[in-house]
């Protein structure tokens, strides 16, 4: 199911059911930040709270300030459905030569240390 | 006309300039030019997803808090600002000016002069206590934690300015190096 559609500027939100796996791909420097991310955030969460076990791919090749502020809330938020019990890994992809966000996936791995959080080239 | 453009366009060294009402459609289209053209030069080529994200947080700023603004028939508004991308020695340099409020300006001081006095390592430190702080303040757009990522990603101090426009305001500098 595609939470939300890819533009040259909003990433691709698509949840697959089956495997209760969020991707998260593209690019994320929204107009309307509130506008573009609230209702997929919110529809993920919901996703989230309801299963014993969910799985991130996070595909971002660059995402602004705003967008990371978005991120660390929803990432603060699945750290904390541990304490209920729920499974849930993330793993952050970049390509080989892009530092930047290699760089970024470090960040949210450092301050998101109780989930399982992996970097993985692409 | 107050400038001389031939002046301007005799630099060798400028990549891009731009200087006026800014749409988001401005911001797209130089941001298809920085791919196009700044990624295939070698000078930036490696360094060029650097550009491309010190820009966007640069023109969304001046997006977001220049106080020159004009309703437009698309809807929304366009924001007057300037942008610069130019070689500098073996660097590439990255600069925004935009007209800001006396309120913002008070803002805008505190956080550059907080930046200013920090060292590369502590800006990092900082940054990510600035991740964690957006953590606790989901509804601001993020203005301060984007001027201590362009802080991180630049390799030199970042240099910034604020100058009054003679009409109660301030317009403000910012440049970054990568």
């Amino acid at each position: 199911m595609i939470l939300a559609q890819a533009t040259a500027k909003t990433p691709e939100i698509f949840l697959d059911e089956s495997a209760s796996l969020i991707k998260i791909s593209g690019r994320a420097y929204p107009e309307d930040l509130h506008g573009f991310w609230d209702e997929p955030v919110q529809r993920i969460e919901k996703w989230v709270a309801s299963q014993p076990r969910t799985t991130f791919h996070f595909d971002l090749n660059y995402h602004n300030s705003g967008s990371t502020r978005i991120l660390i809330n929803l990432i603060k938020f699945c750290e904390s459905q541990l304490l209920q019990g729920r499974q849930i890994e993330m793993s952050w992809f970049y390509d080989e030569e892009d530092e930047q966000t290699a760089e970024q996936g470090e960040d949210y791995r450092e301050i998101c240390s109780n989930l399982s959080f992996t970097l993985a080239q692409k | 006309m107050n400038i001389n453009l031939h002046t301007l366009l005799a630099s060798p060294n400028q990549q891009y300039l731009f200087i006026g009402y800014i749409t988001n459609n401005i911001l797209d289209a130089i941001a298809a030019g920085i791919e196009e053209v700044i990624a295939i030069q070698p000078e930036m080529a490696s360094r060029y997803r650097y550009v491309f994200s010190i820009y966007v947080e640069m023109l969304q700023n001046i997006l977001f808090y220049s106080d020159q603004r004009l309703e437009i028939a698309s809807g929304g508004d366009a924001a007057f600002g300037g942008i610069e991308i130019a070689l500098d020695d073996d660097l590439v340099s990255i600069s925004a000016v935009n007209p800001i409020s006396v309120r913002q300006y008070s803002k805008l001081e505190a956080i550059m002069a907080e930046i200013a006095a920090l060292s590369a390592e502590e800006v990092a430190r900082s940054y990510k206590q600035k991740m964690m702080d957006s953590f606790e303040d989901s509804e601001s757009r993020g203005g301060g934690l984007g001027y201590y990522e362009i802080a991180r990603k630049s390799v030199r101090p970042m240099r910034y300015g604020f100058f009054e426009d003679g009409q109660g305001g301030y317009l403000f500098r910012l440049s970054a190096w990568v």
